[in-house]
């Protein structure tokens, strides 16, 4: 477990002991404001990404009339924030298949509506007889794909899935989501999959013997134009528009960093090179480096599991010295967020509030 | 969820982090047997590991100096706390906060860390003295990496003169760290290792010419293990990989794989894809680096998703959907930093569950 030396409420935030994640609550929640005007405009409901912050005081603060229930990606996750009543529902990005998860998806649908990914007529058998046993009606969505690289079931075989989850009568159909491709490092083809959503939704529009979709959802806090552009959505699944991350702000102006990693230098050692105290295990590097906040003219060259190195542009100059506090906005904010223990919540530069990750680590 | 002694791996929860009891105490009598007529002994890297009761396990099996390196002074704590008492941070300490952490440590261990400063070397002194306590140093001497350390052997002296003056600070030794990428044959891990391990034998040297005796010369890692023994003033070497193994360091085939990712077949989208229930945020990817799967030809990994993995077979996928694989990782210590806990396997069961306690200490 991340072990800080703590600091009191009032701290300036450069004092904490780093590598610190610090959250900005007056970014945090211009943040949330920013996306809930922008999809309210385009009357498409918010679905918050838990699992881009998975920590349970932000969901707190994320809840408003414009949002929708969450999602997560994991059972654990769902697990993890399951304690919180006033959730409408809870949407697992995620397929279960073994027979210990899905009698954990039963579990939790005693506590909290919380809808389950199917995509196989054998997972709709399993989580039927599953739900029969725990004598819950489980809600269960169908994500759609129609690239091989997915969960997702293809869009002509999401009819057939759809009316044998109606025909039992312990299963609820909510709807269909866009499932996401796996394609670490490559962008994500947002277009692609809304077309197959859009085939699965035309086939469900086009036949009366079909249940109704309440949820048609796809997501990528990147795409925010796109989703917006998709009047047919009832909801848009972001995650990361909360805290701000690296990529996202490339693409989403509006978005601040509200999450950001203090570091400290540790070594200086060549003119226009130092070395920062956070590497690839204090900023999860898996998509790409962070940014330098705090000093222009600055940028990551390259992290090592512990180490990050920190260089000055040709011609730039700056005021960078052993101990120095620089800030690095990471790439990732999802993957970032999973390595840390504690959120230092700070409004005006001074620590307000030190929050758990409650959910980090809950890949099951 | 957190599995009952004696689960068969079959029925474990998955995605779950194992390690293979034999393969890992394989790979710690290795070590003990090839360091057992050496001056040169195992001071294993606590970073891929975290978790003392595996440490302790080595100490037991022989070869070490009886103590670990960490990376960071919250990582070192778990390992005093764990009972370990011969530790070398192999970090620059550079705040008031954590040197007075070091501090209150080498009180409870004989703890060591790394400088490449005068400053940092002024304040450690300051700190140590005012509290009474004595705080060993070792100088960390750049030979690949151009990352910390001193560039040249005459720094060296200068650091080793002005330790040897300041109070509270005991000048204990140098280190070095080195780096190798690819797939090294055997000679050019020797001839690689040996010229930049002796970089750092130049800045001993240097330092023990000027009059300052030089008793730790701590160097090495997974690739030199088998080249440092050779060199007869290098006193331990700071093995990292090898003890869990990752498929970055293949070319090392005196050990075996100890740490495997567990993981399930949730969806299979056609004739030759398969898709696990676990992704890069678990295993963790920097670079685009990809684990492999385990014994089974003609499946590779086709790519990664924040939760999720999609295998392809060169003929048709024999995985079926509820079908478990297993998974070595592309780098070791940063997927260990991602999981709270090992489940340690033999004969396929659980033996025991044992918590990363030095999991997200990066501090």
């Amino acid at each position: 477990m991340e072990r800080p030396t703590f600091k009191p409420v009032g701290t300036p935030v450069e004092e904490l002991d780093t590598p610190a994640l610090v959250v900005d609550l007056d970014a945090l929640e211009d943040n949330l404001q920013t996306a809930r005007s922008f999809f309210s405009e385009a009357k498409i409901g918010l679905r918050p990404r838990l699992d881009a912050h998975l920590c349970r005081e932000i969901a707190h603060v994320q809840m408003g009339d414009w949002e929708r229930g969450f999602a997560v990606s994991t059972i654990a996750q769902a697990e993890a924030f399951a304690a919180f009543t006033e959730i409408e529902d809870i949407l697992i990005l995620n397929v279960a298949v073994t027979r210990a998860a899905i009698a954990r998806v039963a579990a939790l649908n005693q506590r909290v509506p919380a809808i389950i990914g199917v995509n196989s007529p054998k997972g709709v058998a399993r989580l039927a007889e599953a739900a029969e046993a725990h004598r819950v009606a489980i809600p269960a969505a169908i994500p759609i794909s129609a690239r091989v690289n997915s969960i997702g079931a293809p869009p002509a075989a999401a009819a057939d899935l759809a009316k044998l989850i109606e025909r039992s009568r312990h299963l609820h159909f909510s709807g269909l989501f866009a499932a996401p491709t796996l394609n670490l490092g490559e962008d994500d083809d947002v277009s692609a999959r809304l077309a197959a959503l859009l085939e699965a939704q035309d086939i469900f529009s086009s036949r009366a013997d079909l249940p109704e979709s309440s949820i048609i959802a796809a997501g990528g806090s990147a795409h925010y134009r796109e989703l917006a552009r998709t009047p047919w959505l009832t909801e848009a699944i972001i995650g990361s528009y909360a805290l701000g991350d690296r990529r996202l702000i490339e693409r989403w102006p509006q978005i601040r960093p509200a999450a950001r990693i203090l570091a400290t230098v540790m070594s200086e050692q060549e003119p226009g090179l130092v070395w920062l105290d956070a590497g690839q295990k204090a900023t999860s590097i898996d998509t790409g480096l962070p940014m330098v906040d705090s000093v222009p003219g600055a940028s990551i060259s390259r992290m090592s599991a512990e180490h990050g190195g920190m260089v000055l542009e040709d011609g730039a100059s700056w005021d960078v010295r052993l101990g120095s506090k620089v800030w690095l906005v990471p790439h990732d904010i999802a993957n970032t967020v999973n390595v840390y223990d504690y959120i230092h919540a700070a409004r005006n530069g001074k620590l307000e509030a030190v929050w758990e990750v409650a959910a980090r680590g809950r890949y099951d | 969820m957190i599995p009952a002694i004696g689960t068969p791996v079959e029925d474990l929860d998955t995605p779950a982090l194992i390690v293979d009891l034999d393969a890992l105490e394989h790979n710690f009598a290795h070590i003990a047997e090839l360091y057992s007529d050496s001056v040169c002994n195992m001071r294993q890297h606590a970073k891929n590991i975290k978790t003392p009761v595996i440490l302790q396990k080595q100490i037991s099996a022989g070869g070490t100096v009886g103590g670990v390196c960490a990376a960071k002074v919250s990582e070192a704590e778990v390992m005093v706390e764990g009972g370990i008492t011969d530790i070398l941070i192999t970090s620059q300490v550079v705040t008031e906060d954590k040197i007075a952490r070091v501090c209150a440590m080498s009180r409870l261990a004989d703890v060591k860390v790394a400088v490449d400063d005068e400053r940092n070397l002024r304040l450690l002194s300051a700190l140590s003295e005012r509290s009474r306590s004595d705080v060993g140093v070792v100088i960390e001497v750049n030979t690949s990496m151009n990352r910390a350390g001193i560039r040249a052997p005459e720094r060296g002296i200068d650091l080793a003169r002005l330790a040897a003056e300041l109070p509270g600070i005991t000048f204990r030794g140098v280190m070095s760290h080195q780096s190798i990428s690819g797939d090294p044959d055997r000679e050019t891990r020797f001839i690689e290792g040996r010229r930049w391990i002796q970089m750092c034998l130049d800045a001993k040297d240097a330092i023990e010419d000027a009059g300052f005796p030089v008793e730790i010369v701590s160097t090495g890692e997974t690739f030199t293990i088998d080249v440092a023994p050779h060199m007869p003033e290098v006193t331990e070497v700071q093995g990292g990989t090898y003890a869990l193994m990752g498929v970055n360091c293949a070319y090392m085939e005196d050990f075996q794989y100890a740490v495997k990712i567990i993981s399930t077949v949730v969806s299979r989208p056609d004739d030759s894809a398969a898709i696990g229930d676990v992704g890069y945020r678990a295993l963790a990817a920097p670079g685009g680096a990809l684990p492999s799967v385990e014994g089974e030809d003609g499946i590779s990994v086709d790519s990664l998703g924040p939760d999720h993995i999609a295998l392809k077979s060169a003929g048709p996928m024999p995985l079926e959907v509820g079908d478990q694989f297993t998974l070595l990782s592309a780098q070791q210590d940063i997927l260990v930093n991602r999981w709270d806990r090992f489940i340690a396997v033999r004969d396929r069961h659980v033996e025991a569950v044992w918590p990363i306690l030095a999991r997200g200490c990066h501090h």
